[in-house]
């Protein structure tokens, strides 16, 4: 959708208008839902993140200004509710560890399910990755994971996370490293 | 325009977001340099790495995911509604607060000026009951007749028994009648005594 085609329809929005709301939400739902998914690895968890996004940006719509920037404020609320609740998680720890567990195995259920039609290589590799994703830093990983499952351009990442595109440019290149090296590792010890 | 690193330029082109005059300009530095050539293989491969990852449809199925969206868009929707309500609430909260200051503070006023009126009213009876005891007793003063008296003396107890809100005095009333009347007999005697002495010189 272009940026007046955007515009237009948030002023629906903020005109009050229902159908103007469910655009909006069928427009950006997909992506936020599969970084947050990505980010939690639990299916509800995500689908509660993501109606909090929209939750909050109903709650300060009246006060928005329309510069451009609508699909930045939405990941930058995804990715700083996604952070907290990282966080609660870890105060949680004991908790945690049960949850990581059964929804560590719900995302390989879904890999088994859907990806299982691709052939059991490529769901190997799947897994692979996935647990390679697990082992970088959070910063690293929110990169990639924006711009995989948030289909964000880097200048984008840079403008959600609030750094110059050079700091995410460079976690990026650092983070491919260092899930090529991990995957490189794993081939080698299977 | 930024300047940056190589493998920042070639992760740029990799993902397709370099403009089509870096573009040319790296494609021109790599072919004159092949370290940097390796630089944007190597690049290129580990971003390639990323785009293997399968997508939200490669892993949920249909169904799935259309039951997700009609959650969220159905939660999105509700909280929404929720917030409005919430929000007129908020709004008429300070109309309904000075609604009920305005209410409360006429009813207070209601109740004082009542209260007011009901002691205005029962001094003014008191009033009307001592004036008229007061009359009664001028009346008394002035006749001779002894059985007038006696009803004019139970009247005007009567009276004040009224005027005290019938307790405490007013129970002795009669006794004090008696008294009353003993004293207005010896008042009477005296009155006699008198007028028999200023008329015994004659």
């Amino acid at each position: 959708m272009d940026s007046q085609a955007l515009s237009a329809l948030m002023k629906r929005c903020q005109a009050g208008d229902k159908e103007a709301w469910s655009e909006l939400v069928d427009l950006y739902w997909q992506r936020l839902f599969g970084y947050a998914y990505k980010a939690t690895r639990n299916k509800d968890l995500a689908s509660d993140l993501v109606q909090e996004t929209f939750l909050r940006v109903v709650q300060k719509f009246d006060r928005y200004s329309d510069q451009g920037k609508f699909e930045a404020w939405l990941f930058r609320i995804i990715v700083n509710l996604v952070r907290d609740n990282g966080r609660a998680n870890a105060r949680r720890q004991m908790r945690s560890t049960v949850v990581d567990h059964e929804t560590g195995s719900e995302l390989t259920d879904h890999l088994a399910g859907k990806v299982a039609a691709d052939g059991v290589e490529h769901r190997e590799d799947c897994q692979k990755l996935y647990s390679a994703l697990e082992q970088l830093s959070e910063m690293d990983r929110q990169v990639l994971l924006l711009r995989h499952y948030g289909c964000m351009s880097f200048k984008e990442i840079a403008s959600v996370l609030g750094c110059p595109l050079g700091t995410v440019l460079a976690r990026a290149h650092r983070a491919l490293g260092k899930l090529r090296v991990i995957m490189e590792v794993d081939h080698e010890t299977s | 325009m930024k300047r940056l690193s190589l493998s920042q330029a070639c992760l740029l082109h990799a993902s397709g977001e370099l403009g089509p005059e870096a573009s040319k300009r790296l494609l021109a530095h790599i072919q004159a340099n092949p370290s940097a050539m390796v630089e944007h293989d190597l690049v290129a491969g580990r971003y390639a790495c990323l785009q293997s990852l399968p997508s939200l449809a490669d892993e949920l199925d249909q169904v799935s995911l259309e039951r997700i969206r009609q959650n969220i868009v159905g939660g999105v929707l509700e909280k929404r509604r929720a917030h409005r309500r919430r929000e007129i609430k908020r709004k008429l909260r300070p109309v309904y607060y000075r609604f009920m200051s305005i209410a409360s503070g006429v009813a207070a006023a209601l109740v004082v000026m009542a209260a007011i009126h009901v002691v205005q009213v029962r001094a003014q009876a008191r009033a009307q009951q001592l004036s008229d005891a007061e009359t009664t007793f001028q009346e008394l003063a002035q006749t001779n007749l002894p059985a007038r008296r006696s009803f004019m003396l139970r009247r005007m107890s009567w009276n004040r028994y009224s005027a005290d809100g019938g307790s405490g005095i007013a129970a002795s009333a009669p006794n004090g009648s008696s008294a009353i009347l003993q004293f207005l007999d010896a008042l009477d005697r005296v009155r006699l005594n008198a007028s028999s002495s200023i008329s015994s010189p004659q």
